[in-house]
């Protein structure tokens, strides 16, 4: 798990939204509702995909902009925060 | 918690959950073309009424011209406000990944900022519905809509500020969005004020140089008939908004909730708050656009992000639903259900007790549950 503009990675698993394995590594993630309604956590992926925890569908083509609050990583993820 | 979620027990509140998550993934999985050349179609309309009211204004001293033109655009203004902005605003086009129409880069024809609204209304009242002391929508911190907010004395003059605030709408969202309360009691820096004033006063000034300015100075001799048509324009779509918005939750039948019901409220339970603490309006098609949908309140408030025109087709599933766990489905025409609202706008204005407090809901539901009559469903 990468992200690209604060320069961090970290080993993060994929149970744990993004929004929440950003945080923890300190990075500023745009945050609101946590859970999935606002639409205020949105970033772009850079590469990799990501799951919907709630559908379980997995998504991400670069450039998306994807909610963190209910997304975990399925591959290994850039996002461009 | 009332008679009806009395009888739900915890099992009973996770089934409807996954019921009504059935519902969103269905819509989800099946977003497509059709959904796209709905909300084109839509933008187009809009954009047709803007341009052909504004056109017609420009000849504004002549009065059928004045009255078309201002009718078309108070119709432009109300589409794009409710069926469009607020919807995109909401992400429900976000899925077509098309720049020009997504909730990170639409601006409204509103004051209030976009970025500004999205916080108060997608994040603060769409997770805290009707929780009195958390979902500020509840009055806008200045009308007193439920018997466990404080009564004050200015409160008696609620009805003649609430149809106030109806014709100027629009600017008392863009205060209400600037929070200050929050700021008085040291919840919101005042860095962060100061950042969003100006960016309401930007946006604020664009507004009324468009609409009071620059189109007017356009229509030449006909500039004085021409402001007058967009003050009315923009006033219609102020009183429309706050009318349609006013009966989504407070109308009679609404519930509300208190801090201590939600607390480690589950997914099950959200819904559950939504359904209960919304209402729907009945009416036509056109009643259902010009409302942006808010006409179905309920299913926005459980799923705000499925696109507007999916509301309707879900309607019958999701009522269907309250049928089988007996939960209320409130709903009523315009007329009914804003009567409804201003009954008690009226009567919050007088000093009442707060609410019998409830008992924490899960002994009285375990039992209640097992002579439940949904079952047969």
């Amino acid at each position: 798990m990468r992200f690209t503009r604060s320069g961090r990675t970290i080993a993060g698993d994929q149970a744990t939204p993004l929004l929440i394995l950003g945080e923890d590594a300190g990075v500023v993630m745009p945050s609101g509702c946590r859970m999935g309604i606002c639409f205020g956590c949105v970033a772009p992926v850079r590469s990799g995909q990501v799951r919907d925890l709630r559908t379980n569908q997995v998504h991400g083509e670069a450039g998306e902009l994807i909610q963190t609050c209910i997304s975990t990583a399925a591959t290994d993820v850039e996002l461009e925060l | 918690m009332t008679y009806a979620t009395a009888r739900l027990s915890d099992a009973d509140i996770e089934a409807l959950g996954s019921e009504l998550d059935r519902i969103r993934a269905d819509v989800v999985a099946s977003r497509g073309e059709r959904d796209a050349s709905y909300i084109h179609t839509v933008i187009k309309v809009q954009r047709g009424l803007e341009v052909g009211g504004r056109t017609l204004l420009l000849g504004s001293l002549l009065p059928p011209l004045w009255l078309a033109g201002t009718a078309m655009l108070s119709a432009a203004k109300i589409l794009e406000n409710m069926e469009i902005g607020h919807n995109v605003l909401h992400g429900q086009w976000d899925w077509m990944r098309d720049p020009e129409i997504h909730s990170t880069t639409w601006e409204w024809d509103l004051v209030t900022p976009a970025a500004a609204w999205k916080h108060t209304h997608n994040d603060l009242h769409h997770t805290w519905t009707n929780v009195v002391g958390r979902d500020r929508d509840i009055g806008y911190t200045i009308i007193r809509m439920s018997e466990d907010q404080a009564w004050r004395p200015w409160h008696l003059a609620q009805p003649a500020y609430n149809l106030l605030l109806a014709a100027v709408f629009e600017w008392g969202i863009a205060l209400f969005d600037l929070e200050l309360d929050d700021v008085v009691h040291g919840r919101k820096s005042k860095r962060e004020l100061f950042d969003q004033v100006r960016a309401v006063l930007g946006k604020a000034i664009r507004q009324a140089a468009k609409d009071y300015v620059l189109f007017p100075l356009l229509s030449g001799p006909s500039a004085v008939p021409t402001l007058v048509a967009n003050l009315t324009a923009n006033v219609v779509r102020n009183v429309w908004a706050h009318t349609t918005i006013f009966c989504g939750h407070f109308p009679d039948g609404v519930e509300q909730f208190t801090v201590a019901e939600v607390d480690g409220e589950t997914r099950g339970g959200w819904y559950l708050r939504q359904l209960l603490g919304s209402a729907n309006i009945d009416g036509s098609r056109l009643l259902h656009v010009l409302s942006g949908n808010l006409s179905h309140q309920i299913e926005h408030h459980l799923f705000p992000d499925l696109p507007s025109n999916r509301y309707a087709e879900i309607a019958p599933q999701v009522r269907a639903l309250c049928g089988r766990f007996a939960l209320p489905y409130t709903t009523g025409p315009l007329y009914h259900q804003a009567a409804s609202a201003w009954k008690r706008v009226f009567r919050m204005a007088f000093p009442s007790h707060p609410r019998p407090s409830h008992p924490r809901p899960s002994h009285p539901r375990r039992e209640a549950a097992a002579v439940a009559p949904y079952a047969m469903a």
